[in-house]
């Protein structure tokens, strides 16, 4: 009788383990062949960080504001995604979005770019899209950084923000 | 009265079993997790935090010697 129940359990066990390996194969290796990313904005997650360093950003009422530039988040993807897609909504209150850049070396060593795409959404709000290819991003331990570089938005403005409603990234192999 | 005393003898048996079980499963399932997450960084931690099997293996562990 003890050995019956037990025999069962261990199936539902084993059951458990076969479904947790297929999902964790299935979230790697999409069938779709692209991965979303999303971030939460001042939060650390394991697959992309928050913005930082601190000072130069901070979060007012769950928007990521950008003080100063540059800015930085890391990415961790897996070797077999070649692209990455990041997209960010962000609003210029002073200060304009000039670029988002991989690093592409030790140190400081940013190849910067401009949005490929940018639409201005509504509220004042803009979306802005930018593409890498991976294999130009140096990724020690498959931790891609990224660089997010700010300008003010004309001469005369000496202090302005960036504010930030969405940073997402979206790999494809 | 005795019959009383098989059905707790059964059900320490049962227990005991059943960690030896977990044990088993957390334990291997950790180590095997472990090794994916070192071969290729992210594969496993990005989703998840497999140190939780470590902690119910650790429990577990801590039944099997206390009823042994």
């Amino acid at each position: 009788m003890k050995k019956t129940w037990l025999k069962r359990i261990s199936l539902v066990f084993a059951a458990i383990t076969i479904g947790f390996a297929i999902w964790l194969v299935n979230i790697n290796f999409p069938s779709y062949d692209a991965l979303i990313i999303e971030s939460e904005l001042g939060q650390d997650l394991p697959a992309i960080s928050k913005l930082g360093p601190e000072p130069r950003v901070k979060l007012v009422e769950g928007y990521q504001t950008v003080l100063e530039s540059p800015i930085y988040f890391d990415l961790r993807a897996m070797p077999w995604f070649k692209e990455a897609q990041v997209h960010l909504i962000y609003k210029e209150e002073g200060l304009s979005l000039a670029g988002v850049g991989g690093q592409a070396g030790p140190g400081f060593n940013y190849d910067v770019k401009t949005a490929t795409i940018n639409t201005d959404q509504e509220d004042g709000w803009q979306k802005a899209v930018f593409y890498f290819t991976l294999a130009d991003v140096y990724s020690p331990k498959n931790i891609n950084r990224f660089l997010i570089s700010t300008e003010p938005t004309s001469l005369t403005d000496k202090e302005g923000e960036l504010q930030i409603k969405q940073l997402k990234v979206i790999l494809k192999k | 009265m005795k019959m009383k005393f098989d059905f707790l003898q059964y059900e320490e048996k049962f227990w005991y079993g059943l960690a030896e079980l977990v044990f088993r499963f957390t334990f291997i399932g950790f180590a095997v997790l472990l090794a994916i997450d070192y071969l290729v960084p992210g594969f496993v931690t990005n989703w998840l935090n497999p140190i939780w099997l470590l902690i119910i293996a650790i429990i577990s562990a801590i039944i099997l010697i206390t009823k042994k």
